[in-house]
């Protein structure tokens, strides 16, 4: 981007104007710099903003073709869970003051939510997706858990920096925090956290726990 | 691993010394390159008057503030980056260094050899076009090569980098050529219609 070089010019015949030079003019610079912004804007933005999907050649996620048209960080393989999250005995751990323990039928026996809420990762993508399942603060109500209480997740996978994190009351008792069993209208698949998995608005993707194992008051 | 985050901040403040002091020399340095070729004739620049107490304080300030942000950034790096992973910070820090001395500036000096000649025969708006045109075909080429080498590597799953980036990035190329190329032509047979021989503004 050497534009300020100073070449002269022998196109013209005048004596004047063969010092001319070539450099960039300041109109010519912010014009390329413009286009160069918008264009590669335009070819990539599409991984996070849905009406730019069209032009997205260029960004490394897309916003179909996906499974469950939902792009996939962390696969069940890579978080060697799928023996877990298979297994007919599993069971979502609520502890509050009292605990409790649900099979994924008794989950979807409860009342069930529908939110849109789109996976915003720090990588740079983001799909919004329509999700289905139990208001987190429908589920802990039923452990009588404190309603300013700071709930702790904990996801069945053994190791890893994600495998649990924790939110705020603000967080847990937003109406369209769910613990989801539905994406997009099919079950969970497992790349996408089946069982069941977090979904709550204005987190990042790492933090919307998948497999999820339990959910409890932190004391 | 202490040693090594000592080491790091002493390269850091080593760094932000060196900037502090040299700065003013190149200034001085780029002054005179200026000068000289806007009048080679010319005597040598001479100093400006020495700055003002309140100009001295200033710069002191706005010097103390950069290194203090500066020193901070250090520090915070090498608390985030784990001390296992410093070679590897090293590397990329000095790869882009590499990267632009190695690659990038003998490309483009290649390039600016090849053609020296032609293009400043071109009316000033078709200059400034090719230029634009090899500025976003450029980036372009930046930002999706290493997407097409990760690609090359393997990604994690299915979803990741799920284009074909490397036809993708040809046709746009040749898009972008061809824009130029357009735009090149349109100026060139409209300063040929217009007053031939005086420079087109």
């Amino acid at each position: 981007m050497d534009d300020r070089d100073h070449e002269p010019v022998n196109q013209d015949t005048s004596g004047e104007a063969a010092r001319r030079t070539v450099a960039t003019g300041r109109r010519g610079f912010l014009a390329t710099v413009g286009v160069a912004t918008v264009g590669l804007t335009a070819l990539t933005a599409g991984q996070s903003v849905g009406l730019l999907h069209t032009t997205n050649l260029f960004g490394p996620r897309a916003q179909g073709g996906s499974p469950q048209q939902l792009p996939i960080n962390r696969t069940a393989a890579a978080a060697a869970v799928e023996p877990a999250a298979t297994d007919p005995a599993w069971r979502l751990h609520l502890a509050g003051d009292t605990s409790l323990a649900l099979s994924r039928d008794e989950l979807s026996s409860l009342p069930q939510t529908a939110v849109t809420l789109p996976i915003a990762c720090v990588e740079g993508w983001s799909v919004s997706a329509r999700w289905v399942g139990v208001r987190v603060r429908d589920l802990m109500a039923t452990v009588d858990a404190p309603v300013g209480a700071r709930l702790r997740f904990t996801s069945l996978e053994p190791n890893g920096v994600y495998r649990g994190n924790e939110m705020g009351p603000e967080f847990a008792q937003h109406e369209t925090t769910l613990v989801a069993l539905q994406l997009n209208g099919q079950a969970l698949s497992l790349d996408h956290g089946y069982p069941a998995r977090l979904i709550a608005p204005g987190r990042p993707g790492v933090l919307q726990t998948k497999w999820l194992s339990r959910v409890e008051v932190v004391r | 691993m202490k040693v090594l985050r000592a080491l790091g901040l002493a390269w850091g403040l080593t760094a932000a010394l060196g900037v502090l002091t040299s700065r003013r020399a190149l200034t001085r340095y780029a002054e005179g390159l200026r000068a000289e070729a806007a009048s080679p004739a010319v005597a040598p620049p001479t100093a400006g008057p020495a700055p003002g107490p309140a100009v001295r304080r200033a710069r002191l300030v706005f010097g103390g503030i950069g290194l203090v942000v500066l020193l901070t950034g250090v520090w915070k790096v090498l608390h985030a980056v784990q001390p296992a992973s410093y070679v590897w910070l090293v590397v990329w820090l000095l790869g882009a260094v590499v990267l632009h001395d190695a690659v990038l500036v003998p490309v483009l000096s290649l390039l600016r050899a090849g053609t020296h000649r032609g293009l400043p025969a071109l009316p000033e708006p078709a200059l400034a076009l090719v230029k634009a045109g090899f500025l976003v075909g450029g980036l372009l080429v930046l930002v999706v090569v290493p997407e097409i080498w990760a690609q090359h590597l393997g990604p994690l799953n299915t979803t990741v980098l799920p284009g074909s980036y490397a036809r993708r990035l040809l046709v746009t190329l040749a898009v972008v050529a061809g824009l130029t190329a357009a735009g090149v032509a349109v100026v060139l047979r409209r300063s040929r219609t217009s007053s031939p021989g005086s420079p087109p503004t």
